[in-house]
C-alpha cells in the first residue's frame, strides 16, 4: 500500500505503477453500469452519497451497493446507503462536539458513554470530528484547531495500536475542552 | 441453566431488542446467498445471539447441533512445521472459532482453517446453499498479519465459504476487511429495552418484578443485557419476593477496585503504593483484564474526586491515556507498577516535572524488557534498534536518578534543562 515501505534495492529493480483513488466520474460510471446489469434503481443523490462515503474505494462502493440492494430492494435511497455503510450520523458527532464546547466535563463524559454504548467506532468518530473541526467557523481560532487536531492525530495512532475506545474518546473530549477553553496544555 | 442462556432468542423472529436488525438479516439470507458479515458492538449487546439466530435461519435446526472439538493442525511453514491447537465449535454447516487464542500464530489458523473448510465444500442435491459459514470471534484481537491473510482467503474462497466476523471495536479491524464485509452495528440496548427483557424473563419464570427494581437493575447494568439478566438471577437467589429497594450487589472485583481508588486518594506514600500494587496484582492474577481494570479505576476516581479537582483531572486523564496506550502492548507484569505510578503522580498535590521524567523513563525501561515482543514500535522515538537501546538505557538511568532525588527531597536538576515535551519527540 505504501511504496515507502519497500526497501530501496527492491524498489530500484522494479517498474513502478502508481494507482490513485478513482475519480468520482469513473466510479459513477462503473456503479451505473452495475445498476443497469442488476436492474437497480439508484437516484442521483444516492449516487453522490455513495461516492462520498466510499472515498474513492470502488470495492467498498460496490459492497455497500450490494448490501443495500439485498436489504432494501431494488430502489436504493441515500439513507439506505448510509445505514449499511456504518458512517456515524452527523448529529452524533455534532452532539459530541457541542458537549465539548460546553466546557463541562460531565456532559462530555456522558456523551462518550453514549457513543460507546451505541457501538459507533471511535476511529470513525475521530475522522468525522476532524472534518467538523477543520470546517468550523470563526468561533474557533486556528491555534485551537491545531491543538485539537494534534490530539486527534495521537488518538488515531493509539487506536490503530489497539488502545481502548472509551478512554481514547474521553481523551479527545478532555483535550478538546481544554483547547476550547484555552487551558494550559502541558504534560 | 442460567437465564442468560435459557432465554436467549433462538430465531430471528423471536428477538426482542434488535428487531429491525433481525428483520434485515432475515431478508439478507432469504436469497440463498449472503455477503461476508462483520458484527460489531459493545459486549452484552447481542452480537452472538444474532449470529446464532442467523445461522439457524440459514441452515435450520441442524445449526444448533454443535460439537466442541479440540483440533490440532500441523502447518508447514517453509523449513519447519508448526503445531497448533485450537478449540472449535462446529455443526455440519458452520465452524466457530476464536483465532486470536493462538496468539501470534493466529494467521496460520486463519489460513489453514479456511483452506480446509473450502476443500470440503458441502454438496446439496438442489445445488443450493453451497457454502459453509465460518464464524470468527474477537477479530479485533487478531494480529495485523492475520488480518491481511484473512482478506486474501476471503476473496479466494468466496464461492464456497462465508465469513461472519464478530468484534467489539471495529476500529481495530483493518479497512481492507471492513470494505469486504457488510458491517452490522449492534448497539447496546437502552435501559427501557433492558427493562422490557427483564420483565419478559420474570414473566416466563412467573416472578413478581416491581418496575422500580427492574429499572434499577437496568441502570446498574451499564447497558449490558447479559449483565442485567445475570444480576436479576443473582437477586432472585438472594432475596425473593423482590422489593423495590432491594440491594443489587456489585461484582466483587468492582468493589475491590473501589477500595483501591479510596486507598490511592487517602495516602500517597511509598507504603500505600506498595499496598495498592499488591491489590492490583491480586486482580490481575484473578484474570481481570487490565483494560477493564483501568477503565473501572478511572470511573471510580472520577466519581470520588470533587468537582474543583476536575480541571486538574484533565491532566490526569491525559496521563492515563498515554499509559493505557503503553499498557495495551506492554508486558502485563510491568503494568500495575506503571499504572500506579501514574496514579500517584497525579494524585500528588503538585506534580513536579521530575516525576514525569521518572514516568517516561520507566515507560521506556519497560520497553527494553520487551524488545523481543515489541511489535508496537513507537515510531516517533524509534527508528533503529541499537540507537533505541542506548536511548533507553540513558533514560532509565536518568529516571532512576530523578526518582531518588525526588524521594530524598533533593532539588530537581533536570527540569531546568529538559522539558518533558522534548522527551516525547525525540
Amino acid at each position: 500500500m505504501e511504496s515507502i515501505r519497500i526497501i530501496e534495492p527492491l524498489a530500484s529493480r522494479c517498474a513502478k505503477f502508481r494507482f490513485k483513488p478513482l475519480s468520482e466520474e469513473v466510479m459513477s460510471n462503473r456503479i451505473m453500469h452495475i445498476c443497469n446489469e442488476e436492474g437497480l434503481n439508484l437516484g442521483g443523490e444516492a449516487l453522490s452519497t455513495l461516492s462520498s462515503i466510499s472515498q474513492g474505494d470502488l470495492r467498498r462502493a460496490i459492497t455497500y451497493l450490494q448490501s443495500g440492494a439485498r436489504l432494501f430492494g431494488s430502489t436504493i435511497t441515500s439513507k439506505d446507503l448510509l445505514d449499511v455503510s456504518g458512517v456515524v450520523p452527523l448529529e452524533v458527532v455534532e452532539r459530541f462536539f457541542t458537549a465539548c464546547k460546553s466546557g463541562d466535563f460531565d456532559i462530555a463524559n456522558k456523551e462518550v458513554d453514549n457513543i460507546v454504548a451505541e457501538g459507533y467506532p471511535a476511529s470513525q468518530i475521530t475522522n468525522q470530528l476532524f472534518d467538523i473541526i477543520v470546517e468550523a467557523g470563526d468561533d474557533i481560532t486556528d491555534n485551537q484547531k491545531a491543538k485539537i487536531c494534534k490530539c486527534l492525530a495521537e488518538t488515531d495512532k493509539r487506536l490503530v495500536d489497539g488502545a481502548d475506545e472509551y478512554l481514547q474518546l474521553l481523551d479527545v473530549a478532555s483535550n478538546t475542552i481544554r483547547a476550547l477553553s484555552e487551558m494550559a496544555q502541558d504534560l | 441453566m442460567l437465564w442468560v442462556d435459557k432465554y436467549r432468542p433462538k430465531s430471528l423472529d423471536k428477538v426482542i431488542v434488535h428487531e429491525d436488525i433481525a428483520q434485515n438479516l432475515k431478508k439478507l439470507v432469504t436469497e440463498q446467498d449472503c455477503p461476508h458479515l462483520l458484527f460489531y458492538g459493545p459486549s452484552g449487546s447481542g452480537k452472538k445471539t444474532l449470529i446464532m439466530a442467523l445461522l439457524k435461519q440459514i441452515y435450520g435446526a441442524s445449526a444448533e447441533k454443535v460439537k466442541v472439538e479440540n483440533r490440532a493442525w500441523k502447518v508447514d511453514a517453509g523449513s519447519r512445521t508448526i503445531d497448533l491447537e485450537l478449540t472449535t465449535l462446529s455443526s455440519t454447516n458452520h465452524v466457530e472459532l476464536t483465532p486470536s487464542d493462538a496468539g501470534f500464530q493466529d494467521r496460520y489458523i486463519v489460513q489453514e482453517m479456511i483452506k480446509e473448510m473450502a476443500k470440503n465444500r458441502p454438496i446439496d442435491t438442489k445445488g443450493k446453499k453451497g457454502y459453509k459459514v465460518l464464524v470468527l470471534n474477537e477479530v479485533d484481537k487478531l494480529s495485523r498479519e492475520a488480518q491481511h491473510s484473512l482478506r486474501r482467503t476471503m476473496e479466494k474462497y468466496s464461492s464456497s465459504c462465508r465469513l461472519i466476523l464478530c468484534c467489539n471495536s471495529s476500529s481495530k479491524v483493518t479497512e481492507a476487511i471492513k470494505s469486504r464485509c457488510l458491517n452490522v452495528r449492534i448497539n447496546a440496548p437502552s435501559q427501557e429495552e433492558i427493562v422490557k427483557v427483564l420483565e419478559f424473563v420474570a414473566k416466563k419464570e412467573s416472578l413478581q418484578l416491581p418496575h422500580g427494581f427492574a429499572a434499577r437493575i437496568a441502570e446498574k447494568s451499564n447497558r449490558s443485557l447479559r449483565r442485567a439478566i445475570l444480576s436479576l438471577e443473582t437477586c432472585r437467589v438472594q432475596n425473593y419476593p423482590f422489593t423495590d429497594n432491594q440491594a443489587i450487589s456489585p461484582m466483587d472485583w468492582e468493589e475491590y477496585v473501589a477500595e483501591i481508588s479510596t486507598d490511592m486518594l487517602r495516602e500517597q506514600s511509598p507504603k500505600s503504593l506498595f499496598q495498592v500494587r499488591g491489590k492490583v496484582y491480586e486482580l490481575l492474577v484473578n484474570c481481570i483484564p487490565p483494560e477493564v481494570l483501568l477503565k473501572r479505576l478511572l470511573y471510580e476516581l472520577l466519581r470520588k474526586l470533587d468537582s474543583e479537582l476536575k480541571l486538574e483531572e484533565h491532566r490526569m486523564r491525559l496521563g492515563q491515556k498515554a499509559i493505557f496506550h503503553i499498557e495495551v502492548y506492554e508486558h502485563i507484569q510491568e503494568l500495575p507498577h506503571l499504572n500506579i505510578w501514574v496514579e500517584k503522580r497525579r494524585m500528588a498535590p503538585n506534580p513536579g516535572k521530575e516525576e514525569l521524567l521518572v514516568l517516561q523513563g520507566e515507560y521506556r525501561a519497560t520497553k527494553v524488557g520487551n524488545i523481543s515482543r515489541l511489535f508496537n514500535f513507537d515510531l516517533s522515538c524509534i527508528s533503529a534498534l541499537h540507537a533505541q537501546a542506548l536511548t533507553l538505557a540513558a533514560l532509565a538511568g536518568a529516571a532512576a536518578v530523578e526518582y531518588y532525588d525526588h524521594k530524598t527531597g533533593a532539588t530537581d536538576r533536570y527540569p531546568k534543562f529538559l522539558k518533558p515535551d522534548n522527551l516525547t519527540k525525540d
